[in-house]
């Protein structure tokens, strides 16, 4: 996003809107300029808000890799590589439907930049990386997925490394009897990243209410919120239960 | 929408902050044309209920009543991509998830609240909670987040569209008496077009934030 300085009257008015606090008054203070290396292109100060009174805000056509800014922290647009808006995928939203999540298996997602933080994928790799070690799978839907140069180790392409964005998501499922495992190098690379992330395990329901994941996470110094997301189970399955 | 699980506050605040997602399979858009418009028309009957019942919000990416945008005109948007809710008051989305048992739409269901009070509707309804998404915290560099009552407004939205300077802005306009609390939680819900922010909960935030 950038400011037409011939435009700017600088009153801020804009300044409220960025959730990063990009926005600030350019030399001289008589009008305003947005930080490009912070700026996560989510859009908040311009069609968002609309709050500018002179039209001065605009979004310039953004190449690649910074277009990946737009993709990842600007919940209207889609991205390329999946189609589909937002920074994860249907996860457990409609696991009633599709199966996706089955008996015996965790979902495992870092939300790297959440809450309102926003990381660049340098931290996204590190996190990667360290995971991969153990030899898991990461979600191929996932719009982070297409920017690992290497899936098996979790590195990825070096001209992205440096791009900054709200929020992006490492999503994998493992078998329920290696998410201790995930979860020690979790905590491990946590004090690794110059971000903070908001940590979502995924499991089935059994049929007394309760879910394997809880207590292996409490094993591994996790302890849940009292509030959850639970899909309540009324979609009309498309697979067999195996 | 995974963020749904991860609204900060106190267990006794989250007693009065529900949220609802209705989600097509993704993939129906990919099916046949009549499929895919069954189950249009059944999200559209979906949001009927839950807008007659009494959401605070309601919204997908056409807008969301919580700013003002008028229901009708949100829902004239033909598309699989759903709809949130917001609900301060657990008996209302219990009405809307009876509702929607009874009407066996077999279209996907995302409560987020708390779990004891999400698990307890669902018995009493007799539903069977499929999947939980829990959340474990924030790890990292936590020192960076806002404060724990920016947080409990930003976290409303997801996606962070609502950034805390925007509440600062809004609290000091509040002190000033240029804008009521109310009319403030619309102006913020304003980014958040989904449709997932609670503005009843964001007014109870900034009365207190701005000592009123």
């Amino acid at each position: 996003m950038l400011i037409d300085r011939e435009k700017c009257i600088g009153c801020e008015e804009c300044f409220p809107y960025c959730p990063v606090g990009a926005i600030r008054l350019a030399e001289g203070g008589s009008v305003s300029e947005i930080d490009q290396a912070e700026c996560v292109e989510c859009g908040c100060c311009y069609k968002r808000s609309s709050v500018c009174p002179v039209d001065a805000i605009y979004m310039p056509k953004l190449e690649w890799p910074r277009c990946l800014r737009e993709y990842f922290s600007n919940p209207d647009v889609k991205h390329p590589s999946t189609t589909g808006n937002g920074r994860g995928t249907e996860e457990m939203k409609t696991n009633d439907v599709t199966g996706r999540f089955g008996r015996g298996e965790a979902g495992v997602a870092l939300e790297l930049g959440r809450p309102g933080v926003g990381t660049a994928f340098r931290d996204l790799e590190t996190v990667a990386m360290a995971i991969a070690r153990l030899g898991v799978e990461f979600e191929s839907q996932n719009p982070v997925a297409e920017l690992m140069a290497d899936p098996k180790t979790g590195k990825f392409n070096d001209a992205v490394l440096n791009e900054r964005v709200l929020s992006a998501i490492i999503e994998l499922k493992v078998p329920v009897g290696k998410l201790r495992d995930v979860l020690a190098v979790v905590k491990e690379v946590a004090t690794k990243i110059d971000t903070a992330f908001s940590l979502d395990l995924i499991s089935r329901v059994d049929a007394d209410g309760t879910t394997p994941v809880v207590a292996i996470a409490q094993a591994a110094g996790f302890s849940p919120r009292p509030n959850t997301k639970t899909n309540v189970g009324l979609g009309r399955p498309l697979f067999k239960e195996a | 929408m995974s963020h749904a699980a991860h609204r900060f506050g106190t267990v006794e605040e989250l007693r009065s902050d529900y949220n609802l997602l209705v989600k097509p399979y993704k993939a129906l858009d990919d099916v046949d044309g009549k499929t895919k418009e069954e189950a249009i028309d059944k999200t559209e009957a979906m949001a009927d209920i839950a807008f007659e019942n009494g959401a605070v919000n309601l919204g997908r990416r056409s807008g969301c009543i919580g700013r003002g945008d008028d229901f009708r005109d949100i829902m004239k948007w033909r598309s699989l991509q759903g709809f949130f809710a917001a609900f301060s008051d657990k008996e209302k989305l219990k009405k809307v998830l009876k509702e929607y048992k009874k009407r066996d739409y077999g279209i996907s269901v995302v409560a987020g609240g708390l779990i004891e009070e999400i698990f307890a509707m669902c018995r009493e309804i007799g539903i069977k909670p499929h999947t939980i998404l829990y959340s474990f915290g924030v790890w990292g560099r936590t020192e960076l987040l806002p404060s724990e009552d920016h947080l409990k407004i930003t976290t409303l939205c997801g996606h962070h569209m609502v950034s805390p300077a925007m509440i600062d802005h809004y609290v000091d306009l509040i002190r000033k008496e240029k804008i009521s609390v109310e009319a403030a939680s619309r102006k913020l819900a304003g980014p958040c077009v989904c449709g997932i922010f609670n503005t009843d909960r964001t007014a109870a935030v900034l009365t207190r934030m701005a000592g009123r």
